[in-house]
């Protein structure tokens, strides 16, 4: 209704050398569409201004999480408890840092997060059961909150492992390998574990 | 005007997608590698049987030993265990029989050649141990001697 009313005086005033009714019309239309597009910039603003409030409330987007490390067991004849008669040990342990978790990119140091950790089976055995624990809280700006300070067993799903606040680098991480025994065949058997950056605890 | 609801619908969509999308996320390998364990043991040491009485009118007394026991961890399936002694023409009979077997399945007594024969079967994946009960005979027609045997089991496949 704004844009009639508009239409009116702003036919006078911008057009004063137009005739009286031949131009009436197509300028009455220009103030339609001027005003249609300020309709569209208005709403474009809007949409605008929704998704950056989106974007704001979910900054995870911008942050990011890198590991580094790898763990490789080999287990033979001389993992026998006792030799010949006896089984194989059943839980292997890797250094207390064999792998390195880092959290970066926080856009500020109380931004909350937390790392959910599974794993992803290439070839594996469902005897062998897969753990995970944090060493130590890493170093940087942010904080180590809490989590994962003793094994938690890496499932199929995400599992809650550890949370914390803006950037830190180095967390480490020890894995634990258990329910090994001479019933698994010979063969080489691996897994993916994946460690997720979720915002918030 | 179409166009542009649609594009702020797209642009909505992808902004309300994003935000509820899963983390960054990175991963490592954990590779184990599981070698062939086929560790066979024997504990009791050497042995000496010796045939020295016998009651008057018959043949002399056989002799058994049970000092020796057999213990085997195999990890890969369908194994065995056989035996062999390395005396080709040994002057007297010597027989082994594995007894109380955990672990697999005992074969008939064997009665050892150099040829390898079956002692254990049905080993598969497993732990297990058995004692050897080694019996020799001597007649009175044999005479007397000495036999050495150097007795070797054998874990192997099936």
């Amino acid at each position: 209704m704004r844009a009639k009313s508009a239409c009116s005086t702003t036919q006078s005033q911008s057009r004063p050398h137009a005739g009286p009714g031949t131009n009436a019309l197509p300028a009455c239309g220009e103030a339609q569409q001027w005003s249609q597009q300020m309709k569209q910039l208005r709403a474009l603003t809007i949409a605008v201004v929704v998704c950056g409030a989106i974007g704001l409330s979910h900054p995870a987007q911008a942050k990011d999480i890198t590991v580094l490390g790898n763990w490789s067991l080999t287990i033979g004849p001389a993992d026998l408890v006792g030799g010949a008669g006896t089984n194989l040990n059943s839980t292997y342990q890797s250094d207390p840092a064999q792998v390195y978790v880092t959290i970066s990119n926080c856009a500020r140091t109380t931004e909350k997060w937390h790392v959910n950790v599974k794993r992803t089976d290439t070839v594996w055995d469902s005897q062998l059961q897969l753990w995970v624990q944090r060493t130590g809280s890493g170093v940087g700006s942010g904080w180590l909150w809490g989590g994962g300070a003793t094994y938690q067993q890496v499932g199929l799903t995400d599992g809650y492992f550890f949370y914390g606040k803006g950037d830190l680098s180095s967390i480490p991480i020890q894995l634990e390998l258990t329910g090994v025994s001479v019933s698994i065949a010979p063969g080489t058997y691996s897994t993916t574990v994946t460690y997720t950056l979720v915002d918030g605890w | 005007m179409k166009g542009l609801r649609l594009a702020i619908c797209v642009v909505f969509a992808a902004a309300l997608a994003s935000a509820a999308m899963a983390g960054p996320s990175a991963g490592h390998q954990v590779t184990v590698q599981v070698n062939a364990i086929n560790e066979l043991a024997l504990t009791g040491g050497n042995i000496t049987l010796t045939v020295s009485t016998a009651t008057a009118g018959q043949e002399p007394d056989s002799v058994t030993n049970n000092a020796c026991s057999l213990a085997w961890t195999d990890n890969q399936a369908n194994r065995k265990i056989t035996v062999a002694t390395n005396l080709a023409t040994p002057l007297f009979t010597l027989k082994v029989l594995a007894q109380s077997v955990t672990g697999g399945s005992a074969a008939p007594e064997v009665t050892l050649s150099n040829t390898a024969a079956d002692f254990v079967t049905g080993v598969s994946k497993t732990t297990g141990g058995c004692t050897l009960r080694y019996a020799t005979a001597a007649t009175a027609a044999q005479g007397t001697g000495t036999d050495v045997h150097t007795v070797t089991y054998t874990l192997t496949s099936s």
